[in-house]
């Protein structure tokens, strides 16, 4: 098990040091071309939907949800009063949401880290109220899905300039294609290779459009939560401890993972099974 | 001597105190039990075997084992470490990273080889 976690850590150094290579659009476009091979009758728009977007069944109970009162309707409205109450329009970051949505996540240089919108969010209610907000579901969910909505139908469009932004990607690529946990599994194998295969009953998603529709609501959750929160599910699914929500390596793996679906739409269509 | 008697039994008490909740959580799962269970070899999540209900798609049908694999060892080290054969394996070490016990393993491997 040592001998795997420093094979990891030492591809992962490999990688992150080699960011004079870093080609974030050749990358993307053999991402989305591999889906394409997958499943050619799929549109590029349609992977805003997700694993709706690769079945006919689960699409239309998707659409009837959509039809009716989504779930998480009253849980957006909830964000946007409590963005108010808040004063959360008083930080320069957030003074105009949807630029705020497409502004995330970003490499701060001078900071010399990745700042997620959640992040964003955090560090605002804090300077507004003086508290602390739980990273993970609640408030900053609720927030950062009204903060989301404001943007819907612009198209996600993360930048990955510097030389820091491109070591910061390399790191969140490794993260997500690296094999970890009892199961010696990474993201990679169930949301590229194996996407739109079934595990049990469960089809599984394209990584292709994973960021468009967060926050999201699940079923399971009863309610909504953050892209990081996914994570930390998809983790014990791999039988891996869980970071923390907002951690480094999360922060990393969410702006390689929202690069890759630079052109696709964001959605406020937010329910997942 | 009494004192060594009763410094025995101690030991024996323990013992069986340590032992009794583990043979209660473990109790005796059949073959199919353990190849099917979630909490055990799950193979249904990623493959079809005859006799499993709502198998998932990722891996081969596990069908003529018996014709396909004539030595039984070879079965068994493909579920031991799936990584031999093919590095990058979605499939869990199941034997290599301890997510079996040996004895788990050969009833996986005896029930698959019956099928
Ligand atoms: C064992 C298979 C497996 C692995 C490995 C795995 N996931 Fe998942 N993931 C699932 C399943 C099953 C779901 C729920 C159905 C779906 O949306 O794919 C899911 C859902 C998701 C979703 C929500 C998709 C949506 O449209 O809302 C995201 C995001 C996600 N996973 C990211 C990851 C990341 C990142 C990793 C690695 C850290 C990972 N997953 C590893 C099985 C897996
Ligand atoms: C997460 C997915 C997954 C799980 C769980 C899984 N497998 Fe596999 N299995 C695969 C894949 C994929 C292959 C194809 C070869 C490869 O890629 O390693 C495979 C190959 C095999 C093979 C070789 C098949 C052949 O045609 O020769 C056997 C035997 C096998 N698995 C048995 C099992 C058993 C028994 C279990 C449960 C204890 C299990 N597998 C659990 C994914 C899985």
């Amino acid at each position: 098990m040592k001998k795997l976690i420093t094979a990891v850590v030492s591809l992962g150094l490999m990688i992150g040091t080699a960011s004079a290579g870093t080609d974030v659009d050749a990358d993307r476009k053999a991402f989305v071309g591999h889906f394409k091979s997958i499943k050619p009758n799929v549109e590029f728009a349609d992977y805003t939907i997700g694993v709706y977007a690769y079945d006919e069944g689960s699409r239309d109970q998707f659409e009837e949800i959509l039809d009716g009162i989504p779930p998480y309707e009253e849980a957006v409205e909830k964000g946007e009063a409590e963005f108010e109450k808040f004063g959360l329009a008083k930080c320069t970051a957030l003074a105009d949401p949807a630029a705020a949505r497409l502004a995330h996540p970003y490499y701060d240089d001078a900071a010399g880290t990745v700042v997620t919108l959640e992040g964003t969010i955090r560090k605002c209610y804090t300077e507004q109220t003086g508290k602390k907000m739980a990273p993970m579901k609640g408030k900053v969910a609720r927030i950062s899905a009204w903060i989301s909505d404001q943007a819907a139908g612009e198209k996600i469009n993360v930048k990955v300039e510097s030389d820091g932004a491109k070591a910061a990607y390399e790191r969140g690529k490794s993260t997500f294609y690296a094999k970890r946990g009892q199961f010696n599994m990474s993201c990679a194998d169930c949301h590229v290779y194996n996407a739109g295969k079934k595990a049990r009953a469960d089809i599984l998603s394209p990584a292709l459009g994973h960021t468009t529709h967060v926050p999201m609501y699940r079923a399971k959750w009863g309610g909504i939560g953050t892209l990081h929160r996914r994570y930390g599910g998809c983790y014990k699914n791999m039988r891996a401890k869980p970071l923390m929500a907002q951690s480094p390596e999360y922060r990393d793996m969410e702006f390689f993972h929202q690069a890759m679906s630079n052109g696709l739409e964001i959605s406020a269509d937010r329910y997942r099974k | 001597m009494k004192k060594t008697i009763s410094s025995i039994s101690a030991v024996v008490t323990l013992a069986t105190l340590f032992m009794m909740p583990m043979e209660a959580g473990a109790k005796e799962m059949t073959d199919e039990e353990v190849t099917f269970g979630r909490k055990a070899g799950n193979c249904l999540a990623c493959h079809m075997i005859p006799g499993g209900n709502l198998p998932g798609n990722i891996g081969p049908p596990l069908l003529a084992m018996k014709a396909r694999y004539p030595d039984k060892a070879v079965l068994k080290a493909q579920v031991y470490d799936a990584t031999v054969r093919n590095p990058s394996s979605i499939m869990p070490p199941f034997g290599k990273h301890g997510i079996l016990t040996d004895k788990q393993l050969n009833q996986v491997v005896n029930y698959i080889y019956s099928k």
